[in-house]
């Protein structure tokens, strides 16, 4: 009984770990294409919130009622008949595995990549003609630095030189030890982010969907001054 | 005679290891509760006490608790099904000594020279910290100790299984391949060693170049060598990094299965098939740790690509076992007590921390959970209420037959108490990654995130308390103090 009750609290919880943020997206009227990650939309969240939900409820009801099936058939004697039970169960053990693989290979593949398959980063082009390049460096000194003239010198301003609607080619640097670009925009939700390690140059492509203030923070732990490395970057209107 | 004195020897390793991870596991619990507490701000601006802590409790949980201890429990598990004593004892005492060397040098390294470059230490952190230049030294060789111990470990599990008579290659799974090894009567290797033999093996595999990695950068200290490419050690370091975990899972599963096998009195169904996917576990097990890279973007593409696939292969071990052991304990009668409440837990949630790391595994999403506290959450899911649950069950199932009585009502109370607080603790996580927050950040980052953070101190003193009640438990029983307990105990019977 005990270990019902602990499963039932747990299935709570984890229900309102995911309706909680769900509640919030709505208080924030989250509910138009914004771009979040790698410019996957908000569906990706609403996805995997509901996914998890529905596998977690399934999976934790699946043992409650496992769990007093046993209790209660463990007081009779089972022996005689399970002979005939493990061969029945082996039967069909391949059919259960490959239909759980099945599902998880469709849910992988099929549902992100169809419906954002376009909008990864991972698949876009070496080069967009259409896009802006900036270059972005992570210092020692726990700052984003920009050049966005392509002279080599991380001295730029970048308040007001990105535009809303425009894409640019991001290309992210590190000086002397690894760090992680992480793009929010002025509503706090993060739109995009790569890492990158000294004597690399990794490539982002990014869209600003909002006017006002972004703020460039720092994903990977790169030491003491981790948490204070965030740079804001007012971006126009036009 | 003899078997039974090795059986006792190996009892006597098993927990004494159990006994020495359960003690750091103590002392890691109030560390991650400090941890957590400094992200609110509540103990003021402690940003190098936040990060010097959230790096010593890292690795104290993950290394000095759940490798160490499920490495301990093995030599039992070995001994048990093997029914032959172990390679060298001596080499078992050695890893534990050179072990326990390791540890005293990366807890000094934190405490007296605040280093707090995490528990990954990205290189080439280790030399642009605000921690003085010889405590990353003595963190780097502390750990580069605890892999000799890990890569002997290794070795000491393969020549145990070889000197039992058995083929390597079978302890594999490689036996799925003779047709010869599947006809009524054959001596085939025990389900709960394959497990044992794919980790041991692969922990060889995986630890040889993170040791590299770190004698590089120990001469690297020492000026005998020039920097080294910074994506290439970050490989080397995820080669080894994401293997390590499977240090805890593997023997888990062997553990799971060794459990169950007793609680049924029968073998766990459905042998061919967990040994073919243990077969494919020795081969795709160190082809995965690049996922760790995914965010990467300088990192080629096929490198990706490759590191995808391994990684979903990796699921079938787990589900294939979760399979079996799930219809062994509906098929036979099975007996509850402590350690197989344990490992019911254990499976619910193993399961639970699958899904999450799917979603860390899948390209596609996890370009927006990268980095953040959803990566963490996920890592406790499977740390805290899969795997620990059943090194506490397995420790408990020894210690049932051993030595000590402990109070099988205090392990039960411990368990729901651990279980309801574990499963708020994490979730909170899951929220706070959901939203972009991010990972090994001092402060709550977006701020908007610390409410959550506050209200997840409740979650995280309950956890503390539920550990704290199996190390007191468990100590009281394994010590002096338990052997007077089990004393009074008899005469109260007599």
């Amino acid at each position: 009984m005990k270990v019902f009750v602990v499963l039932a609290v747990a299935l709570l919880l984890i229900f309102l770990a995911y309706v909680i943020p769900s509640n919030f997206a709505n208080r924030y009227d989250f509910t138009g294409t914004y771009l979040i990650g790698f410019e996957a939309d908000e569906g990706v969240f609403t996805f995997v919130r509901l996914f998890l939900i529905i596998m977690e409820a399934i999976w934790l009801m699946f043992w409650a009622v496992f769990y007093f099936k046993v209790a209660k058939d463990a007081t009779g004697e089972k022996d005689e008949t399970t002979h005939a039970k493990v061969t029945n169960f082996e039967k069909y053990y391949f059919w259960g595995v490959a239909t759980f693989l099945l599902f998880l290979v469709i849910a992988s593949f099929v549902v992100p990549y169809a419906f954002y398959g376009d909008k990864l980063t991972h698949f876009h082009a070496p080069d967009e003609p259409d896009s802006i390049t900036v270059y972005v460096k992570g210092t020692d000194g726990f700052q984003w630095k920009f050049d966005t003239n392509g002279d080599g010198q991380y001295d730029d301003d970048p308040n007001n030189f990105f535009i809303r609607g425009q894409k640019y080619r991001l290309v992210v640097s590190a000086e002397s030890f690894s760090h992680g670009l992480g793009i929010y925009s002025p509503d706090g939700v993060m739109r995009g982010q790569t890492n990158i390690n000294p004597g690399y140059e990794a490539v982002l492509y990014h869209t600003f969907e909002q006017s006002g203030t972004y703020t460039f923070l720092c994903m990977e732990y790169c030491g003491i001054g981790h948490h204070n490395m965030k740079t804001d970057v007012i971006v126009g209107g036009s | 005679m003899e078997q039974n004195n090795d059986l006792d020897i190996a009892k006597e390793m098993s927990l004494g290891y159990y006994l020495t991870g359960v003690t750091i596991l103590a002392v890691a619990a109030l560390l991650g509760f400090i941890v957590r507490l400094s992200q609110t701000g509540a103990l003021g601006n402690v940003p190098q006490l936040y990060y010097t802590l959230m790096t010593l409790h890292g690795m104290a949980a993950f290394v000095g608790w759940g490798c160490f201890v499920a490495m301990g429990l093995t030599w039992y598990t070995l001994v048990k099904h093997l029914d032959s004593p172990l390679h060298s004892t001596k080499l078992v005492m050695f890893i534990y000594w050179n072990f326990m060397v390791g540890v005293l040098l990366l807890v000094v390294a934190a405490l007296f020279g605040n280093f707090g470059g995490s528990w990954v230490f990205l290189y080439p952190l280790s030399f642009y910290g605000y921690w003085e230049n010889w405590a990353a030294f003595m963190w780097n060789l502390g750990v580069a100790l605890a892999g000799i111990s890990i890569i002997l470990y290794g070795v000491e599990i393969l020549l145990t299984i070889k000197k039992a008579g058995f083929g390597l290659l079978d302890a594999l799974g490689f036996e799925i391949l003779k047709p010869s090894k599947w006809k009524e009567g054959e001596k085939r290797v025990p389900l709960p060693i394959v497990p044992l033999a794919v980790i041991g093996w692969g922990m060889i595999i995986a630890t040889l170049p993170f040791a590299y990695l770190l004698v590089y950068t120990l001469l690297e200290f020492m000026d005998l060598v020039p920097r080294m490419d910074t994506l290439l050690a970050k490989n080397m370091l995820w080669w080894f990094g994401h293997p390590v975990v499977y240090l805890i899972l593997f023997p888990v599963v062997s553990f799971m299965y060794s459990i169950v096998m007793d609680y049924t009195g029968h073998d766990i169904i459905g042998e061919k098939w967990a040994k073919s996917a243990w077969f494919v576990a020795t081969v795709v097990q160190n082809f995965i740790g690049a996922h760790h890279v995914y965010a990467d973007l300088a990192q080629q593409q096929w490198v990706h690509a490759i590191s995808e696939v391994g990684t979903y292969a990796i699921i079938l071990p787990s589900l294939v076992s979760i399979f079996s052991i799930t219809g062994t304990i509906y098929l036979y009668k099975f007996k509850w007590d402590v350690a197989s409440s344990y490992v019911f837990v254990s499976l619910t949630f193993w399961l639970l921390a699958g899904m999450s790391g799917w979603v860390n595994a899948t390209i596609a999403l996890n370009e927006f959970v990268h980095n953040s506290l959803w990566v963490v959450a996920h890592f406790h899911t499977m740390a805290v209420l899969a795997l620990s649950t059943l090194l506490f069950g397995m420790a408990f199932h020894i210690m049932d037959q051993y030595k000590g009585v402990y109070s099988k009502k205090m392990a039960k109370d411990a368990l729901i108490v651990y279980v309801v607080s574990g499963v708020g603790f994490v979730h909170l996580w899951f929220i706070q990654g959901l939203w972009g927050g991010i990972r090994r950040s001092y402060r709550s980052t977006p701020e908007s995130l610390n409410l959550f953070t506050w209200i997840s101190l409740v979650f995280a003193f309950f956890l503390m308390f539920g550990l704290w009640m199996n190390f007191y438990n468990s100590y009281m029983s394994l010590t002096q103090s338990g052997e007077k307990v089990k004393e009074e105990v008899a005469v109260a019977a007599d």
